[in-house]
């Protein structure tokens, strides 16, 4: 592990997100500290309502927190304007969501650039980028294809390339197989283990056991607390049984 | 500008509007035909103005100069005053038509142009047509007759006829024309027609091959000498001598470059102004209704929206991209329109040239206007886009991510904005209609503000009316309460239902007032189904009418009786003198009538009543004047004056008498004149007849259509004779406000499937819940009809508010008051509209009830 990849890339700090007020206020997070470093992947886990997503959107800059601070390379998202997050996801975030992950509109190349497109990259420059991405999660093939000439899996091959063009470190994925048959889910988890192992931090929501033992670290929820950060994946199968021990 | 940015959102757009074809088309097609229609409009009107060489061409062919006489004595003429003319000698009439060669500069070649009557015998019957006599092989006349087929007359045994005679006749090129009563016959070789009167009978010849039948009078525009100059002769010079002769001239070079005309300032802003706003308002519900497809669209845009901020984009960014959806289907429309409106130009032009009987002048193009157009185009893409775009801008990522809808704003300080706009409206509109002098620029100005104030106030009535919907059915429940939820899809759709229908509701009350009023001020000239039949002698000015004639009338028409009175005035010391008297009215309103006094018997008046009156039948006989309103008679005696006129208006007066009288009130007032008197009466009184006597037809029921054409059969070669069929008032307003209706229902309907559509996309969820509680299927049908009725009527409402202020005042500037109310059509808009929205909605429903499917 080199020097790099010790340095956070994300940190959360006592992070609390509570929606609505008084008797109607529903605690998505309490308190949760988190830290994702560049080269690490971290598998979030818990059961539905826990707040895997809201810790997700927390990180990128889409929600607000209610308490507490985000930190996206040393960046805290609390201070930013609306302005200011964008340009972060432009630059410092990628998502990877379950299913329509790409915009119908664009081709598999235009996808991936756009981005960069939108941060002001001519669009030459722009495209080359994007093949580059697309060939680095082999996809090229499919560069000129709308999304809905494409199966599920190479759509979610586009929509990492895309995650993670320019120079974007921190993948932030949520159940991204959810929608895939087994072996190309597994593709898809290979494949951002290698982004990650190539430099960028990553932070995987999901559901199953088998998929978090591709992350370095597990962290599991409940009632929007962690309850367990072992970074031992060997622990994951016991704490879906309720027994951490 | 960030260029890359509209780059990114243009080819989003271009995409989005490739893969969604149906609602693509729907915004082109709305923009587009304003676009369409102004530029064809723009086209045809341009062409419609001809410049100075087209009307050169048309007066005088390639001459330098028309020359008519026209008096006996020298006139003046000048550019600014044209071909009128002012005399300088006694202004007598011209001794001869004709003007003398000699009197043009030496070396002038001329051409004559003559106009006339002559008869022609036609399908049905001998028919009187103008004729124009000129030769056309001459190279001064090239261009004053426009020839559809064939060619002109070259010999005096051709003629041209126009395509109105060639029907009336039945005679095609080749074929011989029969003139009246055993006259000449000439080969008929082309079909042509003068430009001007395109939709005439006429009939072109040779100089000399046709005799113009006598008249009573000479016009002096019958003869005109065209006229070419010698090389080197100065036109103006020449024109001024001819004027020393009494000739008028029509100058080449005036007519290539007239003198500028007067345009009342005032008049052209008003013009304008009106025109501005209309076409504004005709833009507003495109933006409108055009603006809620656009929702729709971003709405179904919503997810792919929020990856879009997801992946980066700022707010600026995604509304963009809707913002660049109205630019690529504005630009589209205004494309298509304006391409569309040159086409439709063609057969438009034809149409408009059908209608006013004038053949329009070379294609003039002003591209710059129809480049305005089609930007205005473009301009009402970008509007519609904006509401969408700037909604979209605010959505919260991730809630359009998840496809949760973004919670409702309060949107008080926009209402509270509408409000004092529509306030100010009135207030402005109120003012413009009570100033002494209207002005309709404020009226329709501020008419427009409570419209605009209105549309911000559209969602606010929205919300307010969900929280009405406690104690409603389910469907209407749902609806109302949807609606007031997404008032952002359904604010848009209410406002431009109200926006078609203030119009539809203001032109109605507009109409049905100004009819209510000429209703009012409309005198019968006769009772129901009686018709009036005059008659000119033609030799005898007094002359009856001829007994044949009269037969085939009562055989004609459902005759009881035909009654006779003659017309009678004060006796004239001079032949140049008019004659007449002039009752003293002492009523509030006098309705005058020439000539005003009659002589007649008893069985005038029981036709004229239509019943027997004793009275008035023995105070004729009694040799009292009988009149038609009590307000002429004081003390049982009508005041009446003999006045005469000479040819300039000075009156004289021949002395006033006060006259035993009689009066009668009838609900036609009069058929004939203001008094009826027995000939022995007259005589005393020293009056003669005036004309011919005039005929009443009683009749004992409406003549039908068939009897009437008969009628007219029978009389339409005849010029001397004329009739009238009295039909009580007909209102022409009935097929304007149908008309008005149908094209303000169309768009309420389309503004109320667009929101339903989109209200229906939104419910699935809630559709799948009534399913899973056990809502029938007819529920969703029921729902998606609640909600068009919902959007309809609320629209309607507002409507009905915004169409009343402009229409009462504008009413309140022409027409008596109070304001009539359409109350048919009011029904129409706030019951029928709703209803058959709702129908409709109901009939492209499924009723089946979704199972909604879990998005992670």
């Amino acid at each position: 592990m080199n020097a790099e990849r010790t340095v956070p890339v994300l940190q959360l700090r006592d992070l609390s997100r509570v929606h609505g007020s008084g008797e109607t206020a529903v605690h998505a997070l309490r308190g949760l500290s988190l830290s994702v470093s560049a080269g690490e992947l971290v598998a979030v886990m818990g059961p539905s309502g826990s707040g895997k997503s809201t810790l997700l959107a927390l990180a990128g800059g889409l929600d607000t927190a209610s308490s507490g601070e985000v930190l996206v390379q040393g960046a805290e998202l609390g201070a930013m304007s609306r302005r200011e997050l964008a340009k972060l996801r432009r630059r410092s975030v990628g998502y990877v969501f379950q299913d329509f992950n790409l915009l119908p509109a664009l081709t598999a190349a235009e996808n991936v650039s756009l981005p960069r497109e939108l941060d002001g990259t001519p669009a030459k420059a722009a495209r080359r980028e994007a093949l580059e991405a697309l060939a680095d999660v082999g996809v090229t093939d499919v560069a000129e294809r709308f999304p809905d000439a494409m199966s599920g899996g190479q759509q979610q091959r586009v929509a990492i390339a895309r995650a993670l063009v320019g120079p974007r470190r921190l993948l932030l994925a949520d159940e991204p197989t959810g929608a895939l048959d087994s072996d190309t889910g597994e593709a898809v988890l290979r494949l951002i283990r290698r982004r990650c192992d190539d430099g960028a931090a990553g932070l995987l929501v999901t559901h199953e056991a088998r998929h978090a033992a591709w992350a370095d670290r597990v962290v599991f929820l409940r009632d929007g607390a962690m309850i367990d950060d072992t970074g031992r994946v060997s622990t994951v199968d016991s704490l879906l049984t309720g027994d951490p021990a | 500008m960030n260029i890359a940015g509209w780059r990114l959102a243009v080819r989003i757009a271009r995409r989005e509007a490739s893969r969604n074809r149906g609602r693509s088309v729907l915004i082109v097609a709305m923009i587009a035909l304003p676009v369409l229609g102004l530029t064809a409009a723009d086209v045809v009107v341009r062409a419609s103005m001809l410049d100075g060489a087209e009307n050169a061409r048309r007066a005088l062919g390639t001459a330098d100069m028309g020359v008519t006489r026209v008096s006996d004595g020298p006139i003046t003429q000048t550019p600014a005053t044209f071909l009128e003319y002012s005399t300088t000698g006694t202004g007598g009439e011209p001794p001869e038509p004709t003007v003398d060669p000699d009197l043009l500069p030496a070396g002038s070649v001329t051409s004559l142009l003559a106009n006339g009557l002559v008869s022609v015998q036609t399908t049905g019957g001998i028919r009187a047509v103008y004729a124009t006599t000129m030769d056309s092989t001459s190279p001064l006349t090239d261009g004053i007759l426009t020839i559809l087929d064939g060619r002109l007359p070259r010999t005096p045994d051709e003629v041209a006829i126009s395509p109105g005679l060639a029907e009336a006749t039945a005679v095609r090129i080749g074929a011989v024309l029969q003139f009246a009563e055993g006259g000449p016959a000439y080969t008929v070789v082309g079909l042509a027609v003068d430009p001007d009167r395109a939709n005439e009978d006429e009939l072109f010849a040779q100089p000399g091959a046709v005799d113009f039948e006598a008249t009573d009078y000479v016009d002096p525009s019958t003869q005109t000498l065209l006229v070419r100059l010698p090389e080197g002769s100065d036109a103006l010079l020449a024109g001024e001598a001819l004027n020393e002769e009494g000739i008028a001239v029509e100058q080449r070079a005036w007519l290539l470059d007239p003198p500028p005309t007067y345009q009342d300032p005032g008049e052209l802003a008003l013009f304008i102004g009106l025109a501005t706003i209309t076409v504004g308002l005709a833009l507003l519900q495109v933006v409108l209704l055009a603006g809620a497809a656009f929702a729709v669209g971003a709405r179904r845009q919503r997810r792919a929206l929020g990856l879009m901020a997801a992946t980066g984009a700022s707010g600026r960014d995604v509304g963009r991209t809707i913002l660049a959806g109205g630019m690529v289907l504005g630009l589209a429309a205004a494309l298509i329109g304006a391409a569309g409106g040159l086409l439709l130009a063609l057969p438009l032009r034809s149409v408009v040239e059908k209608l006013q009987g004038t053949l329009y002048g070379d294609w003039h193009l002003h591209w710059l206007e129809i480049a305005a157009v089609a930007a205005l185009g473009l301009v009402t893409g970008l509007l519609a886009a904006l509401v969408p775009a700037r909604a979209a801008a605010r959505q919260d990522p991730l809630r359009a991510l998840l496809e949760r809808p973004d919670p409702p704003r309060s949107g008080r300080q926009l209402t509270a904005f509408g409000l004092a706009l529509s306030a100010a409206g009135v207030g402005v509109t109120v003012f413009g209609a009570t100033l002494e002098a209207p002005n309709y620029l404020l009226i329709l100005g501020g008419a427009v503000s409570v419209e605009l104030g209105f549309v911000l106030c559209a969602p606010a009535l929205v919300a307010v009316a969900g929280r009405l919907a406690g104690p409603l059915p389910v469907p209407l429940r749902m609806a109302l309460r949807d609606a007031s939820r997404h008032r952002t899809r359904s604010g848009p759709a209410v406002a431009a239902v109200m926006a078609a229908l203030a119009g539809c509701v203001a032109i109605s009350i507009f109409f049905v007032s100004q009819d209510a009023d000429a209703e009012r001020a409309y005198i019968p000239h006769a009772l129901p189904g009686q018709v009036t039949l005059g008659y000119i002698g033609e030799s005898d000015p007094l002359a009856p009418m001829p007994p044949d004639t009269l037969t085939a009338v009562e055989a004609a028409l459902p005759t009881r009786d035909i009654v006779s009175w003659q017309p009678v005035t004060p006796e004239c010391a001079t032949p140049d003198c008019y004659s007449y008297l002039n009752f003293q009215h002492y009523g509030p309103t006098e309705i005058s009538t020439f000539p005003a006094a009659a002589i007649g018997g008893a069985d005038v008046l029981r036709a004229a009543l239509g019943q027997v009156h004793a009275g008035a039948e023995q105070a004729l006989a009694d040799g009292k004047v009988v009149l038609f309103d009590p307000s002429y008679i004081a003390n049982g005696r009508a005041s009446v004056e003999a006045l005469v006129s000479d040819q300039f208006g000075v009156q004289e007066s021949l002395g006033a008498r006060q006259l035993p009288a009689y009066a009668v009130s009838t609900p036609t007032t009069r058929a004939f004149s203001i008094a009826l008197m027995s000939a022995e009466t007259a005589a005393e009184l020293a009056l003669v007849p005036q004309s011919s006597p005039t005929y009443l037809v009683d009749t004992t029921r409406m003549p039908t259509d068939d009897e009437l054409d008969r009628l007219n059969q029978l009389l339409q070669n005849k010029q001397s004779f004329y009739f009238q069929v009295e039909t009580g008032y007909e209102s022409p307003a009935g097929p304007t406000l149908l008309a008005l209706l149908g094209v303000s229902v169309v768009v309420v309907l389309g503004a109320t499937a667009i929101s339903t559509g989109l209200a229906a996309a939104d419910g699935r969820s809630d559709l799948a819940t009534l399913a899973a509680v056990g809502a029938s299927p007819r529920t969703r049908r029921l729902l998606a009809m609640s909600q068009a009725a919902v959007v309809a009527f609320l629209g309607a409402l507002l409507g009905a508010v915004a169409g009343f202020v402009p229409a009462a005042a504008i009413v309140s500037t022409l027409v008596e008051w109070p304001l009539t109310i359409p109350w048919s059509v009011l029904a129409a808009v706030l019951i029928g509209v709703p209803v058959l929205a709702a129908l409709c909605a109901g009939l492209f429903t499924r009723s089946r009830l979704p199972m909604i499917r879990r998005v992670a």
